[in-house]
């Protein structure tokens, strides 16, 4: 997850090579000195595309400019992160742990938790704050009581660490307050590189220059998984990636893959990757090899942990790489730049970072193969924040999918959507669906009206408020469950309702599943004697493809507003006989 | 090294270079304030592989104090 440190001065030269499009408004709440914190948040911004707007709030006054400081939050503020250390939380704590009597303690503990509560309670009700990050407190190994603070209940080890599980928990009710574990940057640079006492005395700065760079390399990473914008494919080569050694060569039996030394490098290689599959991450091949001898590794070899069930797709030939990668993304039906490429020649990665610079391409030096399962486990592309039952089976929905595809080349379109056997679920949005419902704004982007993003906060107000309904569809088939694949938020003015948002997951597309979901809206609408819906659409990069989904299904263009819809008469209509409908409102 | 110094806290300030001159200090250029001083602290040891004692910390505001440090430690 952390990368090593680049010195000052040249981080603040890549600083100046890099030209960041988005922009993004971080507010620094504290009770320290984190100024220096600058360069290296501005050099992890820019590194993903955004170009820092940095706030302070005053040194100590946390609370403070929480409840009243409205020039700080007069503005929209992407990224609330709270520096509250414990070093100047509370000098009886620092200075003397040993001499408190237990209640002392238990109160002291008492205060700081309602301190927090409160502080959380004040970031949940401003509304201009999108998102919030909390330092936990680091656990350094020098404590109150020596050497053996370790093993006392009463120790100041245990004390921080009991206060960190509460803050946790505390913040599990607070949707937008996420926590960093300061204890991952302290174990990833060592406490001596850690503090900088010098600083600390001098003007109330602990934390060195390399502390504050692994900080905003951290809060860098979690800040984008959190946007959805984590990654969703590794295409993988096999010879001296997947296994050592060339198949077409050494054979089968000839590849080094195993339980000893030197197969044990690719194994624990190949279960990184599974463990990868089973979070959601699908599986791809691209490989320069005879299609046969490589699925005869997969199906033959004994100590293969990927076996031909974890691949999505794979383009095993002798075409180049570039043209393998675009034809996988168009048959998964996802963009280049969620996928990551990742190969042991450098002329194919060349080649994909030449040609396709949308993709994440790596190499991996077949030289150092025991770094292979450790440099992708520290990659944190594929991170994402609240991963879902459905994250969770992603690799069998696109199985499922593949044979979907495989069945519709075989038939005529009617009689393959007839023999898909689909089972329609349109219900009202729970707050359960929260979660679900505010990743699929934020993921989808073909079938995507007016792609507005929500977070789940925003959802539950949506679902919370009368004024508008959330709905949800969720689609089944004879190859499976694909779970919640729609989303509709409409908007009820008097006798008029307007689509805020329509989506549909690019997984459920081709197969009439939108008419049937704008109809099923339209008869909620029908039965609540709504009689008019207005509708709009927004284009995006990604989104042409629904250009003319409203004339398509019966709405008449605005005269006076480019692409605003109206459709005047509402009639209940059921919708096509191949699908089955189980309908919770 | 004077060179590379002067340079290296151009650099830092994100100022044109021949602003820095070998006489220049704290007093004489405006964007070397307090903040920008630790950075400069911060970039003089990353580059010259020494660290700063307390008593340095506080009197190294100009070029020449800067190089006698840098000296007395390489």
């Amino acid at each position: 997850m952390f990368k090593p440190i680049l010195p000052l001065p040249d981080m603040q030269a890549a600083l100046k090579q890099l030209t960041p499009t988005r922009e993004l408004n971080v507010t620094i709440l504290r009770n320290i000195t984190v100024e220096a914190v600058q360069v290296p948040l501005s050099y992890f911004a820019a590194s993903l595309d955004y170009k820092l707007n940095l706030k302070f709030g005053g040194l100590d006054q946390i609370y403070q400019d929480l409840a009243s400081n409205e020039v700080l939050f007069s503005g929209p503020t992407d990224l609330l992160w709270v520096f509250n250390h414990w070093l100047a939380l509370a000098d009886k704590l620092v200075n003397s742990f040993t001499s408190l009597t237990e209640e002392e303690k238990a109160r002291e503990a008492e205060f700081i938790l309602s301190q927090v509560a409160l502080v959380f309670d004040l970031i949940s009700n401003i509304s201009s704050i999108k998102m919030a990050f909390w330092n936990d407190f680091e656990i350094p190994n020098a404590m109150a009581f020596g050497i053996f603070d370790e093993d006392m209940c009463s120790g100041q080890q245990a004390y921080l660490r009991a206060l960190n599980q509460r803050i946790q928990k505390l913040a599990q009710a607070h949707p937008k307050v996420h926590i960093l574990q300061s204890d991952k940057v302290l174990k990833a640079i060592g406490e001596q590189q850690f503090f900088d006492w010098r600083y600390w005395y001098r003007a109330r700065a602990p934390m060195s220059r390399q502390a504050l760079s692994q900080f905003s390399q951290y809060l860098m990473n979690k800040y984008q998984a959190a946007q959805n914008q984590s990654k969703k494919c590794l295409v993988l080569d096999c010879d001296n990636t997947l296994w050592g050694g060339v198949v077409g060569e050494d054979g089968v039996s000839g590849l080094r893959l195993g339980l000893q030394y030197p197969g044990n490098e690719y194994r624990a290689f190949q279960c990184m990757i599974k463990s990868l599959s089973d979070r959601g991450v699908i599986i791809a091949l691209c490989s320069k090899n005879n299609q046969e001898d490589v699925w005869q590794v997969f199906e033959e070899h004994p100590d293969m942990v990927l076996r031909k069930e974890h691949i999505a797709a794979a383009r095993i030939n002798w075409q180049d790489k570039a043209s393998n990668l675009r034809e996988i993304a168009n048959e998964l039906n996802i963009g280049l730049d969620s996928m990551v490429f990742v190969d042991d020649s450098e002329f194919e990665v060349g080649l994909v970072q030449q040609q396709l610079p949308q993709v994440t391409a790596f190499r991996l030096d077949p030289t150092k193969a025991s770094l292979f399962a450790s440099e992708l486990a520290c990659f944190s592309g594929f991170d994402r924040a609240n991963l879902t039952s459905e994250d969770l089976s992603r690799t069998q929905m696109y199985q499922a999918q593949k044979q979907r595809q495989e069945l519709q080349e075989k038939v005529s379109p009617e009689r393959y959507l007839s023999s898909l056997n689909m089972q329609l679920r349109f219900h009202s949005a729970t707050e359960n669906d929260a979660v679900r419902l505010a990743q699929q704004t934020q993921k989808t982007n073909q079938f995507n009206l007016t792609c507005k993003r929500y977070s789940e906060p925003e959802l539950l107000e949506f679902i919370r408020h009368e004024d508008s309904w959330v709905f949800c569809l969720s689609v089944s088939d004879r190859f499976g469950d694909m779970g919640i694949v729609g989303c509709a938020i409409l908007l009820i003015k008097e006798q008029r309702v307007e689509i805020d948002s329509l989506l549909l997951s690019c997984r459920a597309l081709g197969r009439n599943i939108e008419c049937a979901f704008l109809q099923l809206l339209i008869n909620e609408c029908v039965t609540a004697k709504l009689s008019e819906m207005v509708a709009r659409y927004v284009p995006s990069a990604k989104n042409q493809q629904v250009a003319l989904f409203y004339p398509s299904q019966g709405f008449s263009a605005d005269p006076d507003v480019k692409n605003m819809y109206v459709k005047s008469r509402l009639d209940y209509l059921p919708i096509e006989d191949f699908f089955t409908l189980h309908k919770e409102t | 090294m004077e060179q590379q110094l002067m340079s290296l806290i151009a650099q830092t300030l994100n100022i044109d270079e021949h602003l820095v001159q070998p006489d220049s200090s704290s007093e004489t250029l405006e964007q070397w304030d307090s903040l920008a001083h630790m950075n400069i602290i911060f970039a003089v040891e990353d580059t010259f592989g020494i660290t700063f004692d307390d008593e340095q910390l506080s009197q190294s505001m100009s070029i020449k104090q800067l190089v006698a440090i840098i000296k007395l430690q390489q």
